[in-house]
């Protein structure tokens, strides 16, 4: 791998010293304050060390909780550079979940132990911290020794660099240290806001006196958002009482926004005039939950060229026409309704011909480009891959690419209409590419970010139920939904780089109704066909997929086991399966119970009610092409009761 | 303080003092073969009869086979990694051959239309593994006999159990008259016909098959089951050096009792601290022993590697070189097999020493792996380029170097103009540790050339050559004997390519006997002021010191800031103008052809 911009100088342990060839000849501000900050969190790793090594008694305990904390204050003022600079090292070593995973890229499948702060806060704030200080004094030691490796090679932060990091930064520290993903038993949430905020905070003020020689306004504007973000942070202790809506709405989004106008104020360069890869998040969008946020394009592969609106229509067109399948009866839509937010109102869609059911529930597809897996098993990249699955499904379309493209091409309306976006594509336009991607670029098309929630957000209303407040909080914290469904999709997508779909054990029954509960025995992605994830842990394991317009694509579940969003809260509220009581151990939702009150359960429905946005996107084709030779498929039916 | 220099988001373009023109690149691209997308030609498989479908994909090894009566240049075997199951063509990965000539005039390829004997026709052809050797597995690497191109796929992936494999068949399987799914599978193997084994071991061998008629000839249970990634066939038509992808990985050896008959021969692990030979011999008439042969080779001290992926061979020097592409964390996996009796290698022991630890530990690390090079008439194996660098003590230069070499896995040696250069793919096993630049979390896997004339190469001397589209790995690099072309894959792209370049193609690139020498042309430079010299081969621009500077379009909108370089590369940018502005605020304009 080429290094485009980067420098290495040497660093000392007492001694942290960075210049910039070309630019400068002393060390910028920002990179003396990374080296010492960096040297001070290593130092908190020695610390805790040697007190986990004295550990022998509970008031040792307290001694190491105190060490532990220290170490957190030291790490999270600096874990937004961390992050940035090398993600992998900070997710495998650092700071990831504190989950059973595999060994990417090697050449078997490889369970690896989790390590790092997560497994690590389990614990020490665990039920017997004592009888664990063995395990404690491994990991510690073990983040002592990347703590020298990752440092090594890092002396020098330029300004690019910083802007973007403090960016994401802050989208992580709402999107996941605020919901407590990363406390999961210290509860130490709120004071690592704090740190991080102030961390940052104390990086960008270098950039101060710059931005305030061109634009006072904007530097005392950003300023005052930082301390009284700091002040906020700091009176609000209690993580089931703190008001994420208005921190995000009045500081966090407001301060994304100021920090991308002073780095083009000062004209520091943007990240893809740096590295011109495709990201999934637009870094020129000013708010978290803007339409424009995420970008589309990095999720579907598909390119942004001049057919893609000839392309998306001729998917429209292909979504409901039941000419695909065999037996001409089924189209994507008989599964997928537009006014159910492209889900259907059935525990599991009836197969072909009527012949029982379909294997899973009928998943809505507004804003499902935003994934880098498919079906809730994660079997396949991109939507477009993913159509080849329901066109060879003997229970759904259960033909053949050939079988549908040689149908299409009896119809010179269909043939005309490939020409047109696909005009590369001289010999054959219509083909199992062509099918697909027009397909996916219609699906693609599928996106809402102006639900009522969405304009709160933003600030464009100043109009919003209590509850719905109310609710929107606890899903993000004490409900601990956000945890998993991150924010802005709600979906499963990590931020800051939302580039890794997860998906999650979480238990749920055949019926929840029954006497005697029992596993679905369905295995999830364990069974999804790719050998390289045939792990134990995955059994059971399915997508997380959004919670966006969960108001219309009922039932709930891969297996559509719940009916309603009562159940559904009620079911996570009981902590899962485990905490119902079912027989399983790879449960990655807590099994504790939320307890959660009668009117906090009403508030987080009215939440998830208010992120319902299908605008422009229930019509259906007004006709659909035809076809000369066969008057018997122009009597097919497409405009059912969608 | 000083601030760091920020460029103007929009330039004047009226003036300039200088004009630099990139010319287009003297090399030929050609898309061959679109996997998962083109269609191949299958045999009567499950009761299909033979049928043409779409092949399947994330093409990986590329083979070669020269076609010694002059009828074609020769035939090109693709392996597919991606497991799917298949009516028609099978279950497991598989692959995909074809035909090819140059064209006299032009000195492109061309693929040809075949009829093969068993009848079908076509240009491209699918495998047959399911009516000889019971499927396959998923194919990654291979061989490409040095003798006379005779090519074997291997067959990656592990399986421990039937728990492991996806297949829709788990029955047992007989070797020489198995059936899979009702089918039969006749082709044995002299000594184990009518043995019976798992399901789950009829995979991971080392399996020849015929590229002219697209046939999968035998499995070579001799050489034991194991993770094989890469080997080679040596000149005298008997020797065979292979590689298992894994940790503990070993390299093995067998040599047939007749030139050009693998069927009968004698099996050897590599022992580095072999007293009196360096080669242990495993008995390969024992079927216990060959589907376990990795507990046989730990069980007499067999030398230990981290994941040994491509093996080739240099004509000019008679070495044979293997790719150790490393493992992050190896010390627990060949833990447990050190306690029972195998070994390090040397230059593994060196490694953990300055690191102050030992390789069984979790403290050791290999981010970066290496090449290795191994010398059949010695038997003696040393490293032969070290793979990173890593900064375990700072350079003294302040600067990051233009090459980073990480994971290398692909590997393969051309001979062009009678001069050996050697071709090394990455498949970065992660992007940490300054495997991608600081703030980069895409996997860019990247293709290098060396000029193997240059005695003790250092990573300085590697030419990064940007060929595939963005974001996609490059696997299977694989020349032709006359040194004009080097076939490459370019696997699973990440991006937003146009088609064709979001498939899993294979490339052919053309014109390296012209132009080969100019990819390490040295820039030259008189005078001090700022100074730019392109690399057409390369599509690099060269600048007479280090950097910091702005690229603008034509419109004099800055759309790219390289920050301490010395050369840049503009492979990924459209054709046109561009201005280029040095923090001390000299212009230039530069013309991408």
């Amino acid at each position: 791998m080429k290094k485009l911009a980067l420098f290495l100088l040497p660093l000392g342990l007492c001694l942290a010293v960075g210049f910039i060839p070309g630019s400068s000849s002393s060390p910028s501000a920002a990179t003396r304050m990374w080296n010492e900050s960096y040297m001070v969190w290593r130092l908190s790793l020695e610390a805790m060390h040697t007190t986990v090594d004295q550990a022998a008694s509970t008031e040792s305990v307290e001694k190491l909780e105190l060490a532990y904390v220290r170490s957190r204050a030291a790490f999270k003022r600096i874990e937004f550079l961390m992050v940035y600079l090398d993600p992998e090292a900070h997710k495998d070593y650092i700071n990831g979940a504190p989950l059973l995973h595999l060994e990417r890229k090697a050449p078997d499948l490889v369970i690896l132990e989790p390590k790092g702060y997560q497994p690590l806060d389990e614990l020490l704030y665990g039920e017997a911290p004592l009888e664990a200080l063995k395990e404690m004094e491994k990991l510690i030691g073990e983040m002592e020794a990347m703590g020298e490796r990752m440092g090594k090679g890092k002396g020098v932060i330029r300004d690019f660099q910083l802007f973007e990091a403090s960016r994401n930064g802050l989208v992580s520290l709402f999107t996941l240290g605020l919901t407590g993903f990363d406390t999961p038993s210290s509860g130490l949430a709120m004071a690592d806001a704090r740190n991080s905020w102030g961390g940052m905070r104390d990086f960008m003020a270098t950039f101060q006196d710059r931005i305030r020689s061109r634009d006072a306004a904007l530097a005392d504007r950003i300023e005052r958002t930082w301390a009284e973000g700091d002040q906020v942070l700091g009176e609000a202790y209690d993580f089931d009482q703190f008001d994420r809506l208005h921190f995000l709405r009045t500081y966090l989004n407001p301060l994304y926004r100021d920090l991308l106008e002073a780095q083009n104020l000062l004209g520091i360069e943007l990240p893809h005039e740096v590295n011109p890869l495709p990201r999934a998040t637009n870094y020129s969008s000013t708010n978290l939950f803007a339409e424009d946020y995420l970008n589309p394009w990095f999720f579907s592969k598909l390119p942004a060229n001049q057919q893609v609106t000839e392309r998306t229509e001729l998917g429209k067109l292909l979504f409901f026409d039941p000419v695909l399948s065999e037996a001409t009866d089924m189209a994507c839509a008989t599964c997928h309704h537009p006014q159910q937010g492209f889900a259907e109102a059935k525990p599991k869609s009836l197969a072909r011909g009527g012949q029982g059911t379909i294997q899973r529930n009928s998943m809505g597809l507004v804003n499902a480009v935003y994934a880098n897996r498919y079906f809730h098993d994660l079997r396949t990249e991109q939507l477009k891959k993913q159509v080849a699955h329901v066109v060879f499904n003997t229970q759904e379309f259960n033909t053949s690419f050939t079988a549908i493209e040689a149908r299409l091409n009896r119809s010179p309306e269909y043939l005309d209409l490939f020409r047109a976006a696909f005009p590369r594509h001289t010999r054959r336009p219509i083909n199992e590419h062509t099918i697909a991607t027009a397909l996916a670029y219609y699906v693609q098309s599928l996106r809402g970010f102006d639900s009522p929630f969405d304009r709160y957000v933003r600030g464009e209303t100043n109009e919003m139920s209590a509850d719905v407040q109310r609710g929107f909080n606890l899903f993000m914290g004490k409900a601990a939904c956000g945890t998993c469904h991150f924010a802005p999709t709600f979906n499963g997508n990590v931020p800051p780089a939302f580039n890794d779909t997860e998906s999650e054990v979480l238990g749920v029954p055949v019926d929840h109704h029954a006497r005697s509960l029992n596993l679905d025995p369905d295995r999830g992605r364990y069974d999804n066909q790719r050998p390289k994830e045939r792990a134990p842990f995955y059994q059971h394991s399915f997508k997380t997929p959004t919670v966006r317009n969960i108001a219309l694509t009922g039932p709930y579940m891969h297996n559509g086991a719940y009916a309603t969003l009562d159940d559904v809260i009620d079911f996570y509220d009981r902590g899962g399966g485990q905490g119902m009581g079912l027989d399983l151990d790879n449960q990655t939702l807590p099994p504790d119970a939320l307890e959660l009150e009668e009117q906090e359960k009403k508030d987080l429905v009215a939440f998830m009610e208010s992120l319902t946005d299908t605008t422009g996107m229930t019509s259906i084709p007004a006709q659909l092409p035809r076809f000369p030779d066969r008057p018997e498929w122009n009597q097919r039916d497409w405009r059912r009761n969608y | 303080m000083k601030a760091q220099i920020a460029f103007d988001p929009t330039i004047a373009v009226d003036f300039t003092e200088q004009t630099v023109t990139m010319p287009a690149s003297p090399l030929q691209f050609q898309i061959l073969f679109i996997g998962g997308f083109d269609k191949v030609v299958t045999n009567s498989t499950y009761g299909n009869g033979t049928a043409t479908v779409t092949s399947k994909t994330w093409n990986d090894f590329i083979g070669f086979t020269p076609d010694t009566s002059g009828n074609h240049l020769g035939w090109v075997s693709i392996n597919h990694e991606r497991i799917v199951s298949n009516d028609s063509l099978g279950d497991g990965g598989g692959m995909t051959v074809f035909a090819v000539s140059r064209d006299a005039n032009a000195d492109t390829l061309i693929v040809e239309s075949q009829t093969l004997t068993d009848g079908r026709s076509g240009e491209f052809f699918n495998v047959d593994f399911v009516n000889y050797t019971g499927e396959t597995g998923m194919n990654c690497g291979g061989i490409t006999s040095a003798a006379d191109g005779r090519i074997w796929t291997a067959e990656e992936w592990f399986r421990g159990s039937n728990q492991d494999i996806a297949d829709r068949d788990t029955s047992n399987f007989i070797i020489g008259s198995g059936t899979m799914m009702g089918q039969a599978a006749p082709v044995g193997f002299p000594g184990f016909n009518g043995d019976t084994i798992a399901k789950y071991q009829n995979y991971n061998y080392m399996t020849e098959i015929d590229p002219r008629e697209a046939v999968a000839v035998r499995k070579q249970y001799n050489w034991g089951r194991q993770p094989f990634e890469g080997g080679v066939v040596m000149p005298d038509n008997r020797t065979v050096y292979t590689g298992a992808d894994a940790t503990p990985g070993f390299f093995t050896k067998f040599v047939a009792d007749q030139a050009g008959d693998f069927t009968s021969g004698t099996t050897y692990v590599y022992k580095e601290d072999g007293a009196s030979s360096k080669w242990v011999e495993i008995d390969n008439t024992d079927l216990d022993k060959m589907l376990n042969f990795s507990s046989e080779a730990v069980a007499v001290g067999a030398t230990m590697f981290n994941r040994l992926e491509w093996v080739a061979f240099d004509a000019a020097s008679g070495h044979v070189f293997l790719t150790e592409t490393g493992r992050d964390n190896p010390g627990g996996r060949w833990l447990e097999a050190d306690s029972l009796g195998a070994t390090h290698a040397a230059h593994t022991i060196a490694r953990a020493n300055a690191q102050g630890t030992h390789p069984d530990s979790a403290d050791y690390w290999d981010y970066y792996g290496r090449v290795l090079e191994f010398d059949p008439t010695s038997d003696a194996i040393s490293v032969y380029l070290e793979a990173g660098p890593y900064f375990a003590t700072s350079p003294a230069d302040t600067a990051y170097p233009d090459v980073h070499l990480s994971n290398p896995d692909g590997l393969n040696i051309m001979s062009i103009n009678g001069q050996s250069y050697m071709v090394i793919c990455e498949d970065l096993n992660g992007t940490s540790f300054g495997r991608t630049p600081d703030g980069v979390a895409n996997r860019t896997c990247e293709l290098y050339m060396l000029d193997m004339s240059i005695a003790n190469p250092t990573l300085n001397d590697l030419k990064r050559i940007s060929v595939v589209p963005q974001g996609a790995e490059v696997t299977g690099a694989c020349p032709t004997p006359d040194g004009k072309t080097l076939l490459v894959n370019s696997q699973h792209p990440s991006s937003s390519n146009p088609f064709p370049y979001n498939y899993s193609l294979t490339y052919a690139i053309t014109g390296w006997d012209q132009a080969v020498t100019s990819i390490f042309d040295q820039p030259e430079f008189e005078g001090n002021r700022f100074q730019m010299w392109p690399n057409p081969t390369t599509r690099e621009v060269f600048f007479n010191e280090r950097v910091d500077i702005a690229l603008y379009n034509s419109n004099g909108s800055r759309v790219r800031v390289y920050r301490g370089v010395k050369n840049i590369d503009v492979q990924s940018l459209p054709a046109g103008a561009y201005y280029i502005r040095t923090a001390e605020g000299a212009t230039q304009k530069l013309i991408i052809q």
